[in-house]
């Protein structure tokens, strides 16, 4: 075969592995938008992906004609317009990606040329990017990758698809144009194009594999510093922001303002830090032991508070919304009016939130530097604080943040900034039971009943209800998400069929218990618990000691409620002693796809802009400063004369030297008396003295190198062909292998020592004879095709 | 330049970056508005000059193109960054700059990849009309770093009458090397063929945009009248070149006999031509058998008339003639030892070839062949007159047309000057109309497949 075809099988092999790359990026996407959704819509794409892929592409036996398409696209178009037509966003966000995935399905199943592929690529990227949209699990992160590596990957496979197609002149069925027959009488001339591939038979070698795959690493990194610089100039309101960026935070530190319950599973692995805490005396300095001091205040181990939710509705927990919250700036005059206070020095890393933590019945909080941008606020009602700056609303939690918090070193002593009457209402709003979770008032008061039927003392009736979830062992805990029965709400599935969770699910169950019976109860998280660095002398907190707990308003006061049973400490602690780097790398990772979900134009002003800003201020503010000077010379302000002038003139002299030294090591690296690169040079240039009649010898070494036949240093070319026929031997017909072998050789000889040239058409024929050696070794035959 | 100018005014008077990112991020953004405008002005300005102004083809030149595919990939990522900052989503965010990333380092790919490369066109200077042939282009890539892949090479093939544009795909040139690949050509007109500017594409690897070389690589290649053969019955009847040796010849003289061959006695040979000593070994007659020699001087005019109007039939008759012409010169040069060829044509500038078929002779008339033109004012005296003069006792005369009236001049051309004793005719020119019909038996088009 001529060397100016491409062999009919591997175009073939070229346009299925293009068939077999499209159905997987469809499968791909189809499967990232069923994560994203949650749904099974989506996910029916990689089966009929699969099936299109079998039946229509490589079999042949069933495809969509273009009236068959169109009817089914009509249809596509009708279902998902009554989708769209809903009520939410989302809804109509979704059925805008069914209608991707209809119309997909309908190309999937059609013959394929080029406008249905670029379709179906088009289709693809669309879908993926609905499925951002509807999602921001690092999974995402993660298959988005795959994702373009695999899309670059398909992409490549496609030009050289088309590229060959068009050269070749290939139909879509693959056959070859047949080749011209002379006539005298023709007039019209024709030519026919040619192709060169790396190999004889393959167009995908492990050079453009490799290749591809370098392209799409590159590709990525160029994205991500992209992303990083590209300015997040939010110009709308947000769609799903306020829930993607609470489930970005909530992943990340297991509470936010909105808790749904069952979220915290993956909190446990995360090793990250949060906080570092020491206690002292407020007034002499003297340091406290932490768990000493949490058990001053009748708890198992510290208890640093975060945020109160006071509203449940179907397995969520949201803060209060009442008008009434009070929340003022704090002030350090409090600090003298109170004493003794806990001082507790925090370090809270940068966590997503603006939540201030702090251990026991805190009075305030106040950060560390006085000159700092922040202040905080103190939530009276909940007793929470947060921190905010004090001339923009934006949220910057990319820092760490030092702080300290004072606090009362018991309980005995109830102290409240807010008016009783005040703090009544607050707490009848805490006393609030949603409609549909009856079972858990029967259980409530079916326990706090006496035996003879009356009901216990407010006191007793929280210690049984605590006891009934902690104690009794009919409750266990467990990190299992899966739910019981969906119809009914999470925790009364909890409490009446699972009977086993984690904290969220005690801490709801009590605080609903209590109020079903008439007491005040709100949910709090934060995190129980951390391990002291002895280095450091600090108790280190991180996610995985992220709690929920309760407090119940009793005799005027909120104490604070633990139902978790006791195998949760036993978890955090075993899973605290140990580290893993596998366990430390997701739980970077994970920290970095949060930044980077929740990156705002503050952080980035943050971290870029304003670096740049300042730097560039001081060269001009240098600049500034040359100028005067030089001006004051003429004015005679009385400064050195030629102080300035020598400057500038130093820096002059600077920058052209550099200048010079930069030119110089360019022209070293490209002209340098480099003994290597001269000699190199030499042997190129000679090297490509001999090239026009050398190459096909060195193919020939090339191709017989590449099977392991190497021709030895004390072989004559004639020896080696000799040898080589010999070795050989197992090809059938290997006459025909010896004639192509005798032919080189000759031909080397003639042109290597008998100084002849071969003519073009010589040099042709040595190049198909070379291109038949390739296939025989290739396919162990004989260079005649037998 | 629309883009440029549109984002610098909606920022001036938005104020927008200016007020969530502080002064240095409009400053860049402004710088970048104004490079974007000064290079689409640039870029339109060239534009209408190339239109109006012809300028000297360079030696090299790019070329880009950006496909429909490629536009709608940038309206996606438009419609992807747009819902990003009106959505304030980061993970839609996210795949737009993956997106762009993948566009920006595929054309930075392209574009380095096309940098240096060059390429070699290799031809043959002449071929014959309807002969297949190679042209072998090689591809350089002296780069250090960076392999060349899916380089598509377009050449342009025309006479000014027809034009081709053969391609050559290279699926993969390693960095500092070559790569040959070869397309094949049957060019069917005779006459001159220009390859002009070759161009070097590629798409890869995503295929949304085209970049290119154009480099200016210009040859010319020669095609020839297509020459057949002549068959035996030509040479037989027309130029009756071999005699028996039964004439009682002289060894010098009119015709130079050669010895041929010694052959059995047959009746009516010269008993003077025994050859007595095989005789004697053979024990029966043998003779010697002498040929007339064929080695005589042949002219060949050439009557290049065609009218103006010449119908396709006409002009492929015309074809014909000339190749017909030229398997007789070919034959004549290659064939005849010390004969030699005179030919003449009577072109609009009179073309006279003589000589023989040493130091390139053959393909210097061959290029006069490849490059005669039809002459309405074709004169025939003159022809004539050329082989009035350059005629020996050894020569023969032959005359081609293509058309019949044009051979009964040429006879009656012939007579007059006969009549008007005009130098004579030492052999009268032997007139031949080139029609296939009649001379199917003697020559044919199609060649034998070579020895």
């Amino acid at each position: 075969m001529s060397i100016a075809t491409t062999p009919f099988a591997s175009h073939i092999a070229l346009r299925t592995l293009l068939k077999v790359s499209i159905s997987c990026l469809l499968a791909l996407s189809g499967g990232i938008f069923a994560f994203a959704e949650g749904g099974p819509i989506a996910a029916a794409t990689i089966p009929i992906a699969l099936g299109a892929l079998l039946w229509n592409d490589i079999k042949g036996t069933f495809s969509l004609n273009v009236w068959m398409a169109n009817g089914l696209g009509l249809i596509a178009f009708a279902i998902a317009g009554a989708e769209f037509f809903g009520e939410s966003i989302e809804g109509r966000l979704l059925g805008f990606g069914h209608l991707l995935f209809y119309l997909s399905w309908i190309l999937l199943w059609q013959e394929k040329g080029t406008s249905q592929i670029w379709w179906l690529c088009a289709l693809s990227v669309l879908q993926v990017a609905t499925s951002s949209v509807l999602t921001n699990s690092i999974w995402l992160g993660f298959f988005l990758i795959i994702y373009v590596l695999w899309a670059l990957w398909t992409l490549s496979i496609f030009t050289l698809h088309r590229a060959v197609q068009r050269t070749t002149g290939t139909d879509s069925k693959g056959a070859l144009s047949p080749a011209p027959i002379p006539s005298p009488s023709e007039r019209n001339s024709i030519s026919r194009n040619g192709v060169r591939t790396a190999s004889a038979s393959r167009w995908i070698t492990l050079r453009f594999v490799t290749g591809i795959m370098a392209n799409g690493i590159l590709s990525i990194i160029v994205g991500l510093a992209f992303f990083v610089l590209t300015p997040r100039v939010w110009v709308g309101s947000p769609l799903f922001i306020k829930n993607q960026v609470s489930a970005a935070v909530r992943s990340q530190t297991g509470f936010s303002e909105e808790v749904s319950v069952g979220d915290m599973g993956q909190i446990l692995e995360n090793h990250d830090l949060v906080l570092e805490a020491t206690f002292s005396d407020s007034q002499s300095g003297d340091p406290i032991d932490v768990n000493e001091y949490a058990s001053g205040l009748g708890l198992d181990a510290p208890l640093f508070r975060g945020t109160v939710l006071g509203e449940y509705d179907n397995g969520r927990w949201t803060a209060v919304s009442e008008r009434f919250q009070l929340v003022r700036p704090t002030s350090r005059r409090i600090l003298n009016r109170i004493s003794p206070l806990v001082k507790q020095d925090i370090r809270l890393h940068s966590i997503g939130t603006q939540t201030l933590f702090a251990c026991g019945p805190t009075v305030i909080c106040l950060p560390a530097d006085e000159s700092s941008r922040y202040e905080s606020e103190h939530e009276l009602l909940g007793n929470t604080f947060r921190r905010q700056l004090k001339d923009s609303d934006d949220a910057e939690t990319g820092e760490v943040f030092e702080y300290f918090a004072y606090s009362l070193s018991d309980h005995q002593r109830p102290y409240s900034m807010v008016h009783p009457s005040v703090e009544r209402r607050y707490a009848q709003m805490m006393t609030r039971f949603p409609i549909g979770l009856e079972p858990l008032a029967e259980l409530a008061k079916s326990t706090t009943q006496t035996a003879e039927g009356s009901t216990l003392t407010p006191n007793a009736s929280v210690e049984r209800l605590v006891t009934l979830l902690r104690d009794s062992g009919e409750y266990h805990y467990s990190l299992k998400l899966s739910i019981d029965d969906p119809n009914i709400d999470p925790v009364v599935d909890f409490v009446i069929n699972r009977k086993e969770g984690h904290c969220e699910y005690f801490a709801s169950a009590l605080v609903l218990m209590l109020r079903s019976i008439g007491i005040p109860a709100r949910y709090v998280n934060g995190f129980k618990g951390g391990t002291l660095n002895t280095k450091t002398g600090r108790i280190e907190v991180r996610q995985l000691h992220t709690h929920a707990w309760v407090e119940a308003y009793v005799d005027r006061r909120w104490i604070v409620l633990d139902p978790t049973p006791a195998a949760r400490d036993e978890a955090v602690s075993a899973i605290s002693e140990t580290s893993h780097f596998w366990t430390d790398l997701t739980a970077d990772i994970r920290s970095l796809w949060v930044s980077g979900m929740t990156l705002s134009g503050g952080q980035q002003r943050r971290m870029l802009f304003a670096p740049l800003k300042d730097s560039t201020g001081s060269i001009l503010e240098s600049l500034q400063s040359f100028a005067d000077d030089w001006n004051s010379q003429g004015q005679g302000s009385g400064s050195v004369p030629g102080d300035a002038r020598s400057r500038i003139i130093r820096i002059i002299i600077s920058l052209v030297t550099f200048a010079l030294l930069l030119f110089s090591a360019v022209w070293l690296w490209k002209h340098g008396p480099d003994p290597l690169r001269r000699r190199l040079r030499i042997r190129r240039s000679q090297t490509s003295i001999m090239a026009p009649t050398v190459p096909f010898y060195e193919r020939f070494r090339k191709i017989l190198a590449q099977r392991g036949h190497q021709r030895r240093e004390s072989q004559t070319p004639q020896e080696f062909a000799v040898d080589l026929d010999q070795q050989l031997q197992s090809l059938h017909a290997s006459r025909a292998l010896n004639d192509i072998l005798r032919t080189l050789t000759q031909a080397f000889y003639e042109v290597r020592f008998g100084h002849h040239d071969l003519s073009e058409q010589q040099l042709h024929e040595l190049d198909a004879s070379l291109d038949a050696l390739e296939r025989s070794l290739e396919n162990g035959n004989s260079p005649n095709g037998r | 330049m629309a883009f440029g100018v549109l984002l610098a005014a909606a920022e001036m008077r938005s104020e927008l970056l200016l007020k969530a990112l502080g002064f240095p991020a409009r400053a860049v953004l402004v710088v970048m508005a104004v490079g974007l405008s000064v290079w689409g002005l640039k870029e339109l300005i060239a534009y209408q000059w190339s239109k109006t102004v012809r300028r000297p083809v360079r030696a090299r030149s790019n070329r880009f193109m950006m496909p429909v595919e490629g536009m709608i990939y940038c309206v996606i990522m438009l419609v992807l960054l747009s819902g990003s900052v009106i959505g304030r989503s980061n993970t839609l965010m996210l795949v737009y700059v993956f997106m762009a990333g993948a566009f920006i380092v595929n054309g930075s790919v392209m574009f380095m990849m096309l940098k240096h490369l060059s390429v070699q066109r290799t031809i043959p200077r002449r071929v014959m009309a309807g002969e297949p042939f190679s042209v072998q282009l090689t591809l350089t890539n002296p780069k250090r770093w960076l392999a060349a892949w899916v380089i598509s090479i377009r050449d342009d093939v025309s006479n000014g009458r027809e034009s081709l544009h053969p391609e050559v795909l290279f699926a993969h040139v390693a960095r500092r090397s070559s790569g040959r690949g070869q397309y094949q050509l049957r060019l069917s007109q005779r006459g001159q063929y220009t390859f002009g500017a070759i161009q070097v594409n590629s798409r890869f690897p995503m295929g949304l945009v085209e970049r290119g070389l154009i480099l200016a690589a210009h040859d010319q290649i020669l095609v020839y009248p297509r020459i057949g053969r002549l068959t035996s019955g030509w040479r037989r009847n027309v130029i009756s070149a071999t005699q028996l040796a039964s004439h009682a010849q002289q060894r010098i003289g009119t015709f130079h006999d050669e010895f041929h061959r010694i052959r059995e006695y047959r009746h009516g040979d010269d008993p003077r031509n025994i050859h007595w000593r095989t005789t004697a070994r053979r024990n029966e007659l043998m003779v010697r058998e002498y040929r007339e020699s064929r080695d005589r001087q042949l002219i060949l005019l050439l009557d290049l008339f065609l009218p103006h109007n010449a119908s396709e039939i006409q002009r492929q008759r015309f074809e014909y003639m000339l190749s017909f012409a030229a398997t007789i010169c070919d034959d004549q040069l290659l064939n005849g030892r010390d004969g030699d060829l005179v030919f003449a044509a009577n072109a609009p500038q009179l073309q006279v070839w003589k000589g023989t078929a040493e130091h390139g002779g053959r393909d210097k008339l061959l290029d006069v062949f490849a490059l005669m033109q039809p002459n309405l004012e074709a004169d025939l005296p003159s022809l004539l007159n050329i082989a009035r003069e350059e005629q020996t006792p050894h020569s023969r005369t032959v005359v081609i047309t293509s058309m019949e009236d044009r051979a009964e001049q040429v006879r009656w051309e012939k007579s007059v000057a006969i009549n008007t004793h005009h130098q004579a005719w030492a052999e009268p020119p032997q007139v031949i109309v080139a029609d296939p019909t009649s001379l199917a038996m003697a020559f044919s088009v199609e060649r034998l497949a070579s020895a």
